[in-house]
Order: structure tokens, then C-alpha cells, then sequence
């Protein structure tokens, strides 16, 4: 090289942007050449001067709090969690999975040992439900049986002076205002779990021969017996929470909600009433009104009971034990009750057979029904 | 190490995406603000470019170019959709309420400071073209050898070669003009 290194080519050689044949040549004329070695060192000087202040420059940014993982982790991580592989999804959500069932059948099992033991809490409900009941009008009874065999009078050797009929009857005379009273004896029954079985039955059946004022009667009773206790009512039918022994006596939430306990009424007061003829037929209907009875006195006298061809009454204690639990009678079931005045036999049935429980007031469309 | 980080990344591995977040952050973020000249609008494209790398890691091949070297090209590109925008006259909503409708007369406390070497330095990138910037700041900031150059910015070696040569050229001039230099081109 004869001429002098020109000053961009002496740039290039201090920046390195030369090939290896053209720094060759320029280093070549250099060593023999004062004035271009002098040019290369300058600009080799100036550019590591540039580098070094571009440098230094670059050298101060800092990255700010705004552009820390943290900040961005949400917006790169869900995108990675997909690349994941399969398996390790799988793994880690059957893990969260079976974490999560875990979790959930112990807050079940927690909760149902805590709702176990709550009786304060049932009692409360109970008692909602007996003024609930005490405020809605009860409904008919379907009977489904004829009556039970006669038994003695009296007392029905439950501990109960007086049966369903006594106080039905005691309630029709009574009218609205003694209505209440009358629904207290069906609530109060803490001795009928001494009753047998064959009794409870038949008591069973005398209770779901019983008329609409009977019911309204034991309405409560059963009522607040489905909620609390085994005995189901007739038109709550055959409830599970029957099976479910209750931990509150029969009438402890009645006196639980400031109601006095069962007040019974004297045997003596009501009379009783005369049989009917063996083969003799009580009337059909019977309104209560025709006896002068009170306003609760709409429906009609003596159930439409079921009997087979033979006469027999078709009572099937296994049916009524099965539906009334031992124990869980309420005293106005009572077979030996003696019959409310102004109440006829129910039709269909034997007279020997039938009690004056048994035609207590059923509700006209009630009749007839199996 | 790298590559290693990056094969544990693509398999969803959280850490591996952090490392690799927290090691190219600055010289992403270094990058960028010397081809911007703003250190806010740095870090904007610094996220964008590792969010959507990190995102994307499916569409880097380790046999083409080094990680670095990719997160390299969507940072130049990043920025030249920047500078882009900046020479049409469009701004962000978001950057007209964070600096305000654009000032152009530096106050006293600018000047003062332009006096800095480091601010001449700042005038005189300002002043190379967006090619001599990215092709200086990549040779003299990054390190990276002109064939990475090139395969940064897709170009023929000899391109890259020339136009570290005219950055440098240009950015000693402008370093030569002295402060009045500096302090005219604020002015402008």
C-alpha cells in the first residue's frame, strides 16, 4: 500500500469492521508508515472514547419496580402452566383434587355431627312448628281402618284417663275458644310409651277413624310428634323423621314455649254415650250442626270404615304398628274412649266393635276412601 | 446455561422462566433505552419483549442464534415499531398523560445538565439515525460480533460492518462539536 490509510478505513481497522486480507494490508502500510500509525492509534483512541461513553450511558438505566417478576409472572406463567406435559397436569390437579375432596367430605361429616348435636336447635324448630300449627287450620283425615274392638271404658290402661273422643268432644263443645285447650291433652302424652304394642296399634286405628275435630284434636300432638317425635300424622303420612328418636320428651317444647302442661278433663263430664244396637246402623252423615254442636261442626259423624265381606273390621295391626311406633300414642287414640255426645257409630261396622271414638267426625270428602 | 434454562422453560418450569426473566431484563432494558432514549419507554418494550419471548418459546430454534441474540432482535424490532410511531407524530394515550403534550424547550436545569458528558453522549445517539444507533449500541453496548449484528438485524455482514463504521463517524462528530452541540440540538 502506497498511498495513506484514508481516515475511514482507518476507522474501520479501529472498530474491527475489517476483513482479514484488508487489516493485513492497513497493519502492513502502518509499520512502514509513521503518519497512518499515528492515524490508527487516534482512531482507535476516539472509538474506545465513543465506546466508552455509549457504555457508560447504557450502564445507568436500571430496571424499574414496574418490570419485577411479580409484575409480570401473571401475564407469563398461564401460558407456561400449559406447556406444561400432561402427566404433570394430571398430577397436580389430582393432587388439588384429592385435596379438595378431602376437604370437602370433612366439612360434611363436621357438619352433620354438628347438626346431630343440636338439640337446642330442634327444640327451637319444634317449637316454630307447634305455633305454626296452632295458627293454620288442620287437615282431614283419610281413614284407612275400621275401628278397634271395643275395649273397657275408662282409662285405656296407658295412663290415659281419657281418649281422643273425650276430648274431641270436649273441643266441639267447647268450640274455638276451648279448642286449644282440647289440643293440648293429644300434645301431652309423656307416659303413652309405656303402651304395648297391640294397644299402640289399635290405638293407631281408632286415631285415623277419628273425624276432622279429632284430628284437630291431635293435630299439634302429631304435629309437633312428626318434628320431634316418632309419631307420624295422619296427613303427613309415614315421615322419616319418625325413625329418628327424639331427644325431647313428648310436650317439652309445648312447655318449652311458655304453654301450661296438659290439663285432663274429669271422666265425670262427659257422659257417656249409649251404644248402638247390635245390626243397627248409624246414620250416614251427621253434621254438627244438626247436633248443635260448634262452628267446628262441619263435618260429618262416623267414619266411612272398611270391612271385608264378613264384617269384620279391616284392622291390620302390623299396618297401624308400623305406622304409629310403639310408645308414641297419644292419649285421644285411645280405643276404649268413650264417644263424644251427639256422636253416632260409624257406618259399616259392628256395633260390638265399634267405639265411640271410632265415629267421631270425618270430613264429607273423606268418605269412602280406603 | 441459557439453553438449559430455556429447555426447562419450555416444559412449564416456573423457576427456569424466572431466571431467565431476571437475567435479560437489564440487557433488554439496556438495549432498548439506548435505542430510544427513553428509560420509560425502555422498560415498556423490555416487558413486551421478554412477556412475548417467555410466551413464545416455541418459535426460538437454539440451532439459528443464542437466546440472547433473539431477545436482541425483538428488541430492535420492538423499538423500530417505536421509533416508528414517534416519527408519524403518534403518541399513546397513555404517554401524552404520563409526560405531557411533548416539551420541547429544555428549562435551565436541562441545559445544566446537557453540560454532562454523559448527556453528550445521550445528544449525539440522539442524533445518529435509528440504523447507526441500533448498529453502535449493539457493537459497543451489547458486544456482539458483526455476524450477529447481521443476523440481529438482517443484514449482510458487510452492512453491519458499514454501519457501525458510520455510527461511530457520526456519533464523533457530534461529541466534537462540543457542548454547543449538545446544548443546540436540545434547543431544537
Amino acid at each position: 500500500m502506497d498511498a495513506h490509510v484514508p481516515g475511514p478505513l482507518a476507522l474501520a481497522h479501529a472498530l474491527g469492521a475489517l476483513d482479514e486480507e484488508e487489516r493485513g494490508r492497513v497493519e502492513a502500510h502502518a509499520a512502514a508508515c509513521p503518519r497512518c500509525a499515528a492515524l490508527l492509534e487516534r482512531e482507535a483512541a476516539a472509538a474506545a472514547a465513543v465506546r466508552a461513553a455509549v457504555r457508560s450511558a447504557a450502564e445507568r438505566v436500571r430496571p424499574g419496580s414496574r418490570s419485577d417478576w411479580a409484575n409480570a409472572a401473571p401475564r407469563i406463567l398461564p401460558s407456561a402452566r400449559l406447556r406444561r406435559p400432561l402427566a404433570a397436569r394430571l398430577a397436580a390437579g389430582g393432587t388439588a383434587g384429592a385435596a379438595l375432596w378431602i376437604a370437602l367430605t370433612a366439612t360434611l361429616v363436621t357438619a352433620a355431627a354438628g347438626v346431630a348435636s343440636l338439640p337446642p336447635v330442634r327444640a327451637g324448630l319444634r317449637e316454630a312448628a307447634v305455633r305454626v300449627q296452632m295458627a293454620l287450620p288442620a287437615p282431614a283425615v283419610a281413614p284407612s281402618v275400621t275401628a278397634p274392638p271395643p275395649a273397657a271404658p275408662g282409662p285405656d290402661g296407658h295412663g290415659n284417663p281419657r281418649s281422643t273422643a273425650t276430648a274431641t268432644a270436649t273441643v266441639v263443645a267447647a268450640g274455638e275458644a276451648a279448642g286449644a285447650e282440647g289440643r293440648r291433652p293429644g300434645k301431652e302424652a309423656p307416659d303413652s310409651g309405656a303402651a304395648g304394642m297391640p294397644d299402640g296399634a289399635s290405638e293407631a286405628d281408632a286415631g285415623r277413624k277419628a273425624g276432622t275435630a279429632n284430628a284437630e284434636a291431635q293435630s299439634p300432638a302429631s304435629e309437633v310428634d312428626s318434628l320431634g317425635a316418632p309419631t307420624p300424622t295422619p296427613w303427613s303420612g309415614r315421615g322419616s323423621s319418625h325413625l329418628v328418636p327424639s331427644p325431647v320428651p313428648r310436650g317439652a317444647a309445648t312447655r318449652a314455649a311458655g304453654q301450661p302442661p296438659q290439663r285432663r278433663e274429669p271422666e265425670t263430664a262427659i257422659p257417656e254415650p249409649p251404644r248402638a244396637p247390635p245390626g243397627a246402623r248409624p246414620p250416614a252423615r251427621e253434621t254438627a250442626e244438626a247436633r248443635g254442636a260448634g262452628p267446628r261442626a262441619t263435618v260429618t259423624a262416623g267414619a266411612p270404615d272398611v270391612t271385608d265381606p264378613a264384617g269384620r273390621p279391616d284392622r291390620t295391626p302390623e299396618r297401624g304398628r308400623s305406622q304409629d311406633a310403639p310408645g308414641r300414642q297419644t292419649p285421644g287414640h285411645g280405643p276404649t274412649a268413650p264417644p263424644a255426645p251427639g256422636t253416632a257409630p260409624a257406618p259399616g261396622t259392628a256395633p260390638e266393635t265399634e267405639t265411640p271414638d271410632s265415629g267421631a267426625e270425618q270430613p264429607p270428602g273423606r268418605r269412602g276412601r280406603p | 446455561m441459557n439453553d438449559e434454562l430455556v429447555a426447562r422453560a419450555r416444559t412449564g418450569d416456573e423457576q427456569a422462566l424466572r431466571l431467565l426473566y431476571e437475567g435479560q431484563r437489564r440487557r433488554v432494558l439496556r438495549l432498548a433505552s439506548a435505542l430510544l432514549g427513553d428509560n420509560d419507554e425502555a422498560e415498556d418494550v423490555m416487558q413486551d419483549v421478554l412477556v412475548y419471548a417467555l410466551t413464545h418459546l416455541e418459535n426460538y430454534d437454539p440451532r439459528r442464534a443464542k437466546f440472547s441474540t433473539w431477545l436482541h432482535v425483538l428488541t430492535v424490532n420492538r423499538c423500530r415499531d417505536r421509533l416508528r410511531r414517534r416519527s408519524t407524530g403518534w403518541r399513546r394515550m397513555a404517554d401524552w398523560l404520563r409526560t405531557g403534550p411533548g416539551v420541547t424547550v429544555p428549562g435551565p436545569e436541562d441545559r445544566a445538565e446537557r453540560l454532562d458528558a454523559a448527556r453528550r453522549v445521550e445528544a449525539g445517539l440522539r442524533r445518529l439515525t435509528p440504523l447507526q444507533r441500533e448498529a453502535l449500541v449493539l457493537r459497543d453496548v451489547e458486544e456482539l460480533s458483526f455476524s450477529e449484528m447481521a443476523q440481529v438485524l438482517d443484514v449482510p455482514l458487510r452492512t453491519a460492518q458499514a454501519r457501525v463504521v458510520s455510527a461511530h463517524a457520526a456519533m464523533r462528530r457530534a461529541l466534537g462539536e462540543g457542548t454547543s452541540s449538545a446544548v443546540g440540538d436540545g434547543d431544537r
